[in-house]
């Protein structure tokens, strides 16, 4: 099942929100940064509201190839750390209790160190499910 | 010149990444861990850059000045912004790299850019890097208005990200 229609079997699985990223790719000295940064123009995301904490704006959901590789969900705003439990995305589970947690003035992130690239493939979508 | 890179077969590699190793490894660039010999240094840049020019947004190109490959640039267009990653730059055959502040040269990166619909150049650092005082040192918007950098970005945590015109 993939497309709209993952979001839809998602959405009746109970799922909490879901949201569809179409991958971009951006070239780093450091390294590469796969999914979407809002503000850079590195892909987009559908619909980017956040439904379980308030309807904030989700300004990135990105890998970032380094050496240490690291998944990132950042949201506009400073948030607590609760209101979901799962992200997932392409059959990988990554858990907010597994997650280095992090607020700034502006924005609230969740990180995990991980070798899969949830978002591998430039232009491509992939479904987000959170539970 | 300056010419579309499509494929590491369309440049001089191995010429380029010789020229360029020893200023990699005197600190401007950054091995991952157990990356040590040249041959395991070679691997890792090429593939790196197989990855980059191999992405739908690709936008490397390469430097020909006075008949000679001198610098090779990879990276990729996002909206109206190119995002360099990684650049191979070896001396001219008189041992310069001047080259780089050749009018003639900045003009055709210019117009490469103008054609592609380029108007700004990002980059992305740890916000820890050496490089960034150099970054934001050299290219302030009252110096030479080429990198600029953002506060309160996405990155700032952990990276910044310049962009200028």
């Amino acid at each position: 099942v993939t497309g709209a229609l993952c979001v839809l079997a998602s959405i009746g699985s109970g799922a909490l929100d879901v949201q569809t990223v179409t991958a971009g790719f951006d070239a780093g000295k450091v390294g590469d940064t796969y999914g979407y940064v809002q503000g850079l123009a590195i892909g987009s995301i559908s619909d980017g509201t956040f439904n379980p904490i308030g309807g904030a704006s989700i300004i990135a959901l990105y890998w970032f190839d380094a050496g240490t590789d690291e998944l990132y969900f950042i949201l506009n705003g400073t948030h607590s750390n609760a209101g979901w439990t799962n992200l997932v995305v392409g059959g990988n589970t990554y858990t907010r209790a597994s997650a280095t947690f992090a607020t700034s003035g502006s924005d609230t992130t969740w990180s995990w160190v991980t070798a899969t690239n949830p978002f591998p493939v430039n232009g491509n979508t992939y479904v987000v499910t959170f539970t | 010149m300056i010419t579309k890179i499509t494929s590491l077969d369309d440049i001089d590699f191995d010429g380029l990444f010789a020229g360029s190793l020893p200023r990699m490894d005197a600190g401007t660039f950054i091995w991952p861990e157990g990356i040590s010999t040249e041959a395991e240094k070679k691997a890792y840049m090429r593939g790196r850059l197989e990855k980059i020019l191999a992405q739908s947004n690709n936008l490397s190109y390469l430097h020909t000045v006075d008949g000679e490959q001198v610098a090779a640039i990879f990276g990729v267009k996002n909206g109206n912004m190119y995002a360099a990653g990684l650049s191979l730059v070896r001396p001219d055959s008189n041992g310069s790299r001047a080259f780089i502040y050749r009018q003639d040269v900045l003009d055709a990166q210019k117009a490469f850019f103008t054609g592609h619909g380029i108007e700004g150049m990002s980059g992305i650092v740890p916000k820890d890097s050496p490089l960034k005082p150099g970054l934001e040192a050299r290219h302030t918007p009252e110096d030479r208005p080429l990198v600029v950098p953002i506060s309160g970005e996405v990155y700032e945590r952990k990276f910044i990200r310049v962009v200028g015109d």
